[in-house]
């Protein structure tokens, strides 16, 4: 906890934190400076206030960006078009923050007081010092992401997802045979719209009969594991032919349908669904 | 009771004229055998539905015409008033005859219809229930020739000359796979070749207790007499030609009758149609007769056989289910499908069914090896011993040719729900998983 606490204390900040050594247990010569220093130490004050939390490294770190934050404000202004870092993923994140994991949340929460310790113009040589600890690198900018290929069989391999149902599917070349868990189309969706749909990207591209699909699709029910099936064929799809793009997004294939089931809400039956009124 | 409805009455005020009266009144002639309570309470609500009104009263309800809501030709009728988008007009679609000539790999992928010569014959039984409705869709009725129909025919005339014994073969294979088709092309091939033929299109119905049974004397079989009846006049009325050149070897007694040598099979058949508690003596003798002779061969068709397999509907007297084998005309067949017995020259193709689950043979998917079961699993005995030497001959779903060919009839014939095209052939083919059953709903209703 003290290492990077400290290291953070010393380059940018600014707030200033009694550091209290640790008490030397062995030293009786020592006199005590208050009457707490006479016990092992458990009666010390800490560092920082962060100590008392779940998180401290990470509580610390929050509370330094808010705190640089109220400090340059009055001395700059904030702009929305300065260009904002390319941040570190939150794998690499949590390794330069030092702490063992990082919830998604909170991964955000910096991210997002980053960006607007980077809307400060002009900005301050402190800031930037912050910056270059949570940016990409130069060699790490160049890495792009892993693309996405046809593999030595023939295969292209995409997921797709609907509801709660999540489907992988490999699409070949062949003459139209569609696998979906091991069972035909025709004997594992009953409804012949569920049936279609799988086969929409194919006959939007009109390239029915000239690709095999295997799916294995879980989660969900029926008509959102199609509509899963249909998608990740799509992208499969793109692999093997990234010029169809424009006609499958013509026809509506490669959009990820964002329905989800509404939540509940207090104070009320169902999502939508009201108690009875009450005029009075 | 008639004769009360058709005396004359005077002109009555409602409430002075008698029940009969009324009724007669409300009810037309044709329907006056048919009078039911609900007629006379509908004859009292006309007469109220007709209010008085004062002369100079504006009338601004008018009276819905009811008129319409009473006839029964909403369908067929005015022209006009049908969606031209769902009702087109039935197109009688063109297709070359179905004759021993045509079996052959040349075409396969073809649609061919029953021969006028050999459609008398086969409209004496129903046709199997599922496929009357593409029948009665499109007219005449046509079965697309398939690879697996080639193969079978080329068995069965290989079996002209055989016993029958050595060709007792069991279609299987998915539901709405082609089984039942397959062996009504059989059946009409064989009648276009001049065999004698006995199709039986739903031996469920023989096990099912829909037709009247009684106990043999002295015996643990019963007898079904009306159904012995109803068989014996189709065998008659499907195989007259032949069955008149064909005489009987020996004396015989049915029934009642004694039978002298030389009596054409079709007097005999006659005697059995007659006389249903003569039938099942009829068509022993008959059968004994066909299996002698060597001149025709004979074909037993029977669709549904797995029916035979299991234990039927009907109860003994002490109240458990009766096996096949204590029915006589039940196990006069299973004779001839389990090679007991065997005509001298001639074949015996069953079918089975596997849409209706409730008549699922365990011993005979076990005995055909389509299922397999714990070996501490108890299996009947008595019902696997009849099972013994039979060939399975598996049907399997169309291939694209004749995907094809069954497509095109279908545009032809102007039952497609959607516009054909080639992407509509392959989408419907591959959601279908090229069963034939499915393609055909698939193209004909679009589900």
């Amino acid at each position: 906890m003290r290492t990077s606490l400290g290291s953070i204390a010393q380059t940018t900040c600014i707030r200033s934190m009694s550091s209290v050594s640790p008490p030397n247990v062995t030293s009786a010569q020592v006199p005590p400076t208050s009457g707490y220093e006479s016990l092992s130490g458990f009666q010390l004050k800490p560092a920082s206030p962060s100590y008392f939390t779940t998180n401290p490294v990470y509580n610390e770190l929050i509370v330094n960006l808010d705190y640089t934050y109220s400090q340059y404000r009055p001395v700059t202004k904030p702009s929305k078009t300065a260009q904002r870092p390319n941040w570190l993923n939150k794998d690499a994140l949590t390794v330069a923050v030092g702490v063992d994991a990082l919830k998604t949340s909170q991964y955000r929460l910096i991210i997002s007081k980053l960006n607007q310790l980077a809307t400060l113009t002009p900005r301050p040589s402190a800031i930037e010092a912050i910056f270059s600890q949570f940016s990409k690198s130069e060699e790490q900018l160049s890495q792009k992401a892993k693309p996405r290929i046809v593999d030595h069989l023939g295969r292209a391999l995409a997921t797709g997802r609907r509801k709660e149902a999540s489907a992988s599917v490999y699409v070949v070349e062949g003459d139209g045979k569609v696998l979906i868990n091991g069972q035909d189309s025709s004997q594992y969706f009953k409804k012949s719209q569920d049936r279609d749909s799988v086969l929409k990207p194919f006959k939007a591209t009109n390239l029915l009969g000239k690709y095999n699909v295997w799916a294995l699709v879980k989660g969900g029910g029926t008509t959102g594991q199609a509509e899963a099936i249909s998608l990740g064929v799509a992208k499969a799809l793109l692999t093997h032919s990234p010029e169809l793009k424009p006609t499958l997004r013509k026809a509506g294939c490669i959009t990820r349908d964002m329905r989800v089931v509404e939540r509940k809400k207090p104070g009320q039956y169902g999502a939508r669904k009201k108690f009875q009124w009450v005029k009075r | 009771m008639a004769h009360r409805l058709f005396t004359s009455t005077p002109l009555l005020a409602r409430t002075q004229q008698t029940l009969a009266a009324r009724v007669r009144a409300a009810v037309p002639v044709q329907y006056a055998n048919y009078v039911t309570a609900s007629a006379v309470v509908m004859a009292g609500k006309a007469k109220k539905a007709a209010p008085v009104r004062a002369k100079g009263q504006s009338n601004s309800f008018k009276r819905k015409k009811s008129s319409e809501e009473d006839s029964g030709e909403s369908g067929s009728g005015a022209a006009g008033r049908l969606n031209d988008k769902y009702y087109k007009p039935a197109v009688p679609v063109k297709v070359e005859e179905f004759i021993p000539s045509t079996a052959t790999k040349e075409h396969v992928g073809q649609v061919m219809g029953f021969p006028s010569a050999v459609i008398p014959a086969l409209s004496q039984t129903a046709y199997p229930t599922l496929l009357n409705e593409q029948f009665s869709l499109i007219k005449p009725a046509a079965l697309v020739v398939r690879e697996s129909t080639v193969s079978l025919l080329e068995k069965i005339d290989q079996a002209m000359k055989t016993p029958s014994s050595q060709s007792r073969i069991v279609l299987t294979g998915e539901a709405g796979s082609g089984k039942s088709a397959t062996l009504l092309q059989t059946v009409s091939h064989c009648l276009s070749a001049g065999w004698v033929v006995i199709y039986v299109p739903k031996a469920s119905a023989w096990m099912n207790s829909s037709f009247a049974y009684n106990k043999v004397p002295n015996t643990t079989s019963f007898v079904q007499p009306s159904l012995a009846s109803t068989l014996v006049g189709q065998i008659h009325s499907v195989n007259k030609s032949a069955l008149n050149n064909i005489v009987t070897s020996e004396v015989a007694r049915v029934g009642r009758h004694d039978i002298v040598a030389g009596t054409t099979l079709s007097a005999l058949l006659e005697i059995g149609v007659k006389e249903a508690s003569a039938a099942q003596d009829v068509i022993e003798v008959f059968m004994k007769e066909m299996a002698i002779q060597k001149e025709i061969p004979t074909l037993i068709a029977v669709d549904e056989v797995n029916s035979f397999f299991r234990p039927t509907d009907y109860m003994s007297q002490d109240g458990k289910e009766l096996d096949p084998e204590h029915l006589k005309l039940p196990k006069l067949f299973l004779d001839y499908i389990s090679g007991k017995k065997s005509f001298d020259h001639g074949a015996v193709v069953t079918a089975t069914s596997d849409t209706r689950l409730a008549t699922k043979s365990e011993v005979l998917d076990v005995a055909l090896g389509i299922k397999e079961v714990s070996p501490y699993k108890k299996l009947s005995q008595s019902l696997l011993s009849w099972t013994e030497g039979l060939t399975r001959f598996d049907i399997p779903n169309y291939t694209k040719a004749e995907a094809k060919g069954v497509f095109d009839y279908y545009k032809k014939g102007n039952v497609l729900y959607d516009a054909p095209s080639e992407p509509l052939f392959l989408n419907k083919f591959i959601t279908s998983g090229g069963n034939p059953r499915k393609f055909f709903t698939a193209c004909a209703k679009g589900i």
